[in-house]
């Protein structure tokens, strides 16, 4: 059964949301809070969470950076950002903060399920555009000689092929690897990504 | 009492008024005033006004101040042809000739250019000769010649044309032209002499041999001057020759007249005629002139102070206001100006005993008695202008004295006063000391005068006043009764014009009051002037304002019946704050003797005319007392060296107005800086820039005769609208002017104060700075006025774009989310009416894709209108996440292939989101209903269009699809928004074409 968590402030999306993961069979869900706040008042020790599924516009503490305290919390749980729009820069920044994955909010419930599964397993989408603001991120990143946490030739080739919108499946045909392969390296991007911004963060906060 | 004696004012005249030819003196111009070489052999003055000096070593031009020299260089064309000038000559259109050793040289002072003229072998349209002699012309400007071998003339219009007079191949030297009144040319030089007529260009050789003069010699003629319209006199090496042009006769040799010296053969270089018709003669030895009045010659070769300075003598020259210019060998320029000696001084070399005056008196003869400090005293006589001593005045040291009748009376520094008879000429002494008063020694007789009533008053400077009436009865006035304020001195008493007796002390004015037989000090309410002055002497006007001369104070007017006082002092109307006398004209000016000469002082407008030992004053210095009016209006002043008749009337003033003249500009900070002045004037403007302002005018009035007094005065138009009188100097330096247009005007005056009122103007207009020129203004206004409607027109823009960009939006909401809004409402209310499950399941199928769709739809439009996603890179990104997140599960193999070179060109919002959308479609059938396995996609975009390529490997069209559905309905009509091609090929699959022509 996997521990699913719900932070979002619009009631009845929030109701739905928690309806459907009742629903499934492997799934149930944990706590669906109107805030960060709320969510981290609750008591989950004993069931844990494995998945939250977070808003990203929300009112006092924002998803992006609530999803540092969740994290503290929860330190093995994986955050899906849920976002009316595709604003891509709001998810990149999400992703950067240690983000999972995101949905849209108008995602079909059976897509959501998917989603939620995909990323419990160890999932790590990426389409292109994302895949483009990670090669950029990359590129900056190099530039300031933070030679640590660059991306590896391999990487850097995985990411090129999103980029030109090329699926898992087909990487990893062009590539002679197994998609787990493929999505264990996608993985690590998402990891080294992630380490950056907090490096970063903690820059920012020591200047 | 004025008596008029007409004999005595008719010798007086001829004695003291005019200049005598015997009497000349001299002042020098030499190198070391500036001339370029002390051997002058031609002399011209210009039509400027400009006197111009030729040496053997550069041609001079003086303008009172400075020399100008010009020179030959071989290097500037513009220059000289040689540096030894022989002749000078100046045409009617102010060109001035240069003759010199190696060619002839016209010059144009108005821009400077120099032309030179040169002898040209076997060619007579050139000049005879290289060396010229002599240059002369006519009233139409043709020019006469005279070289070294032979006669030229340059006829007004430049032509050249030599002549040969000896007519045997052998050239003359010719050394002399004139012209006489018929128009011929008489031509003299080693040909002897010749007649040359103009028109029929014939010579006629003239026998020069007087009987004094074998025939054998050849008489070689040196220069030629009419003396009058008949007679011709002729310079030759045997001496001077008279000759009758219209007898045809020589007259005579006047060698007997004239003491020639044989020994040297007599050079006689030039004849000179002045304005009054005597001759100059310019000699080897000296000065020689031929006074024209009577008939005599007068010499001049010995060489003193003040006369010549070298007696070789090569060019005379009268100038237009009358000074003699003598160009010498090794003496530089000697110049007589015969309005320099104003004044005749009467010394110890004129016969007076002693040179310091002490005072002056008249008898009614006229006869002057002059009082010395150690001389005693002198007569002179009017008959004869004698000078003799008074042996019968033992007495040496004169202080005073006082003509009355017959009786001559004198005061000295010792108490004594002296009678001396003009009839007997006996004296009788007496000393005041011996009187009975108690006086004290070293007593100085400072005044004797005599009352209406024949008593005879004496003032003593430490003892008062003493009063002697007819009977000889003494009374004393003691000094501290004359004044209450305890006076220390007695300087002076006099009568006004009242007849009531003044006395001046060392502490003011004291008056006598006849009733009370008393001195009465009186005080004046105005401090300033009476009370710490002291007073020398008086004059009281007619008026009777007493006009008082003083130590230190200048000059007084004092008014007694009103009790006001005004001051005169130097710098600003006297020439010296010490004035010893005061004395009246016939015009009502005042003259003042001083410490610094003599002052002419104009009550009417308080500014004074000075005169000093330049003008012929005795010296700078006069003495106390020591003036006199002569009952003939004589002015009679004098001093340390001698004392001077001044009258008024007769004064040799300088009348000649001087013109005035630009002599240089100096531009400082300037590209102008080392040019010729000449260049920068054009059309008597000059033009500067406004970053290049400075520069300094100097400027001169052409006065010859003691330029240093002549006096300037400027204004600056618009800056100045009064004349701005210059203290000294003969420049001015401006910096600093405005853009603009100024007139300078510079007028001047001459050594006696006549001035040239019209002077000379010179206009200078500063260019503005480009910033403030029209020009630049309307540029910048226009450039203004472009951007604010510029501005305005942006605004505008952005104002229809917002406009436009919500009637799109509007129109999308409206019709893509509205209709399927409007969809989903209908469904849902339709869910109401349905009944079987397998319709509800399908029903709310159906409004979930709906809403999927409605969602979707916002989505496009968002992303559309968001301008973060401009650009066509943006755009082929959203069509890569479309294609992964909607055809990556369907295992159909997609590729992308993107080819841009202009990836980040901003796209049309129309543009971006028909094109998204039409792509959309076209990728959705090829999903959904070809059945392909494999999907390209290629995206080919540069500057002239976009086109896009969705070829699929499926099933192909169905022929009812391309018109009837829905999709493709869409699409056309999406392609035909943007105005783009829309194609469909069917083969081995759909290929779905766009060609975008302009992005």
């Amino acid at each position: 059964m996997i521990s699913v968590a719900i932070i979002e402030d619009i009631k009845d999306i929030r109701n739905s949301l928690k309806e459907f993961i009742s629903m499934q069979s492997d799934m149930f869900c944990a706590v669906a809070s109107e805030s960060v706040e709320e969510f981290l008042e609750a008591n989950l020790q004993d069931t844990g969470v494995d998945v939250l599924l977070l808003d990203i516009d929300l009112p006092g503490i924002s998803g992006i950076s609530g999803m540092k305290f969740i994290k503290e919390k929860y330190p093995e749980i994986d955050i899906i950002m849920v976002t009316v729009y595709e604003d891509h820069d709001k998810i990149f920044r999400a992703l950067k903060a240690g983000a999972a994955g995101y949905l849209l909010k108008t995602t079909p419930f059976p897509k959501l399920r998917e989603a939620i599964l995909d990323i419990n397993s160890g999932g790590a989408p990426m389409e292109p555009i994302i895949a483009r603001k990670v090669i950029e991120y990359f590129n900056s990143e190099s530039k300031s000689n933070n030679e640590k946490s660059a991306l590896t030739s391999k990487e850097s080739q995985i990411v090129n092929y999103l980029v030109d919108g090329f699926t898992y499946k087909k990487i990893a045909i062009t590539l002679d690897n197994s998609i787990e392969t493929i999505r264990h390296h996608v993985k690590n991007i998402y990891k080294k990504l992630q380490i950056n911004s907090r490096t970063e963060l903690i820059k920012k906060k020591l200047n | 009492m004025k008596q008029t004696h007409l004999l005595l004012l008719l010798f007086t005249q001829i004695i003291f008024a005019q200049n005598n030819l015997k009497d000349l003196s001299f002042q020098y111009l030499t190198i070391n005033e500036g001339l370029s070489q002390n051997t002058v052999l031609a002399i011209a003055q210009d039509s400027t006004g400009y006197v111009w000096f030729g040496t053997k070593d550069g041609l001079n031009r003086y303008d009172g101040y400075l020399f100008k020299q010009f020179y030959s260089d071989f290097k500037d064309s513009n220059s000289l042809s040689s540096n030894e000038i022989t002749a000078l000559d100046v045409t009617p259109d102010g060109i001035l000739w240069i003759g010199t050793n190696g060619g002839l040289n016209s010059y144009n002072p108005n821009n400077g250019k120099i032309t030179q003229y040169y002898h040209e072998e076997n060619d007579i349209n050139s000049l005879s000769d290289d060396f010229i002699n002599v240059i002369k012309h006519n009233l139409k400007g043709d020019l006469f010649i005279g070289t070294d071998k032979g006669f030229s003339i340059i006829s007004a219009d430049k032509k050249i044309k030599s002549y040969n007079i000896l007519g045997d191949g052998k050239d003359a030297l010719i050394s002399a032209i004139v012209m006489d009144f018929k128009g011929n040319l008489w031509i003299g030089g080693t040909n002897s002499l010749s007649k040359f007529d103009i028109k029929s260009e014939k010579f006629t050789h003239i026998n020069l041999h007087p009987e004094s003069i074998s025939k054998k010699e050849k008489v070689v003629v040196q220069s030629l001057l009419f003396k009058n319209d008949k007679v011709l006199w002729v310079g030759t090496r045997f001496g001077l020759i008279e000759y009758d042009i219209v007898d045809n006769k020589v007259v005579e040799n006047l060698q007997n007249k004239i003491e020639f010296n044989a020994n040297i053969r007599e050079y006689l270089r030039n004849l000179f005629k002045d304005k009054e018709g005597n001759i100059w003669f310019a000699e080897w030895s000296g000065l020689r002139i031929y006074d024209n009045k009577n008939d005599e010659f007068i010499s001049y070769n010995s060489i003193e102070k003040d006369l010549l300075n070298n007696s070789s003598i090569n060019a005379i020259l009268e100038d237009k206001s009358g000074v003699i210019w003598i160009g010498t060998s090794f003496g530089g320029v000697n110049y007589f100006d015969p309005t320099k000696q104003k004044f005749k001084t009467i010394n110890i070399k004129s016969g007076l005993s002693n040179n310091i005056v002490s005072s002056i008196s008249e008898d009614n003869k006229g006869n002057l008695y002059i009082g010395t400090i150690g001389g005693g005293l002198n007569k002179i006589n009017k008959a004869n202008n004698k000078i003799e001593a008074i042996a019968e005045i033992s007495n040496k040291l004169i202080r005073v004295t006082h003509i009355n009748g017959d009786d001559l009376w004198i005061g000295d520094w010792g108490n004594n006063l002296i009678h001396y008879s003009l009839s007997t000429k006996k004296t009788h002494s007496i000393n005041l000391a011996n009187l009975g008063f108690n006086l004290s020694a070293n007593n100085a007789i400072k005044d004797i005068e005599f009352d209406k009533d024949k008593n005879l008053w004496v003032a003593t400077s430490l003892n008062g006043i003493f009063k002697f009436n007819q009977n000889g009865d003494a009374e004393n006035y003691p000094l501290n009764s004359i004044s209450q304020n305890k006076p220390r001195r007695m300087r002076e008493i006099f009568f006004d014009r009242n007849n009531v007796l003044w006395a001046i002390t060392d502490k003011g004015l004291s008056k006598y009051d006849k009733e009370l037989n008393s001195f009465n000090y009186i005080d004046f309410n105005d401090d300033s002037c009476i009370k710490k002055t002291k007073m020398i002497s008086v004059y009281v006007d007619e008026n009777n304002i007493f006009w008082i001369g003083t130590y230190g104070n200048g000059l007084l007017k004092i008014d007694i019946e009103n009790s006001t006082c005004k001051n005169y002092k130097a710098n600003e109307n006297v020439p010296n704050n010490v004035i010893y006398a005061v004395l009246p004209d016939s015009t009502g000016n005042l003259w003042l003797s001083t410490n610094n000469g003599i002052a002419e002082f104009d009550t009417a407008t308080a500014r004074s005319n000075h005169f000093n030992i330049g003008d012929g004053l005795q010296s700078n210095e006069f003495n106390d007392n020591a003036f006199y009016e002569t009952s003939d209006g004589a002015l009679i002043f004098g001093g340390i060296s001698g004392l001077n008749i001044i009258r008024p009337n007769e004064i040799n003033i300088n009348k000649y107005i001087p013109p005035i003249v630009i002599t240089n500009i100096k531009f400082l900070n300037s590209s102008l800086a080392n040019k010729n002045y000449l260049d920068a004037i054009e059309n008597n403007t000059i033009t500067l820039n406004y970053y290049q302002t400075d520069f300094n005018i100097e400027f001169s009035a052409l006065n010859y005769s003691q330029p240093r007094k002549n006096k300037y005065a400027y204004k600056l138009e618009p800056i100045n609208n009064d004349w701005i009188y210059l203290a000294n100097g003969r420049s001015l330096t401006f910096t600093n002017l405005k853009h603009g247009k100024y007139n300078l005007k510079i007028k001047g005056s001459n050594n006696d104060g006549v001035w040239n009122e019209k002077g000379t103007e010179l206009s200078i207009i500063v260019l503005p700075p480009f910033w403030v020129t029209w020009w630049f203004v309307t540029i910048v206004f226009l450039i203004v006025v472009g951007i604010i409607f510029f501005g305005i027109y942006l605004k505008a823009q952005s104002i229809i774009k917002v406009e436009r960009l919500r009637t799109k939006i509007a129109s999308d909401l409206h019709d893509d989310v509205g209709s399927s809004l409007t969809k989903i409402s209908m469904n849902a209310s339709m869910l109401n009416y349905d009944v079987e499950p397998e319709k509800i399941k399908n029903r709310i199928a159906n409004l979930s894709a709906l809403s999927q769709e409605a969602i979707s739809m916002m989505s496009d439009i968002v992303w559309s209108i968001d301008a973060r996603n401009d650009s066509l890179q943006d755009l082929i990104d959203r069509m890569k996440n479309f294609a992964f997140n909607h055809v990556a599960e369907k295992e159909i193999d997609i590729n992308f292939d993107a080819n841009c070179n202009v990836n980040s060109k901003k796209l049309k919002i129309n543009i971006r989101q028909n094109l998204y959308l039409i792509f959309k479609e076209a990728l959705n059938n090829a999903v959904k209903y070809s059945e392909s396995k494999r999907i390209d996609v290629s995206i080919l975009a540069n500057n002239e269009g976009l086109t896009l390529l969705l070829i699929d490997n499926g099933i192909g069209l169905k022929k009812h699809d391309v018109n009837k559905g829905n999709g493709f309905r869409n699409m056309k009509m999406r392609a035909e928004r943007i105005k783009a091609q829309l194609n469909f090929i069917d083969e081995n699959g759909l290929s779905v074409s766009l060609v975008i022509k302009k992005l």
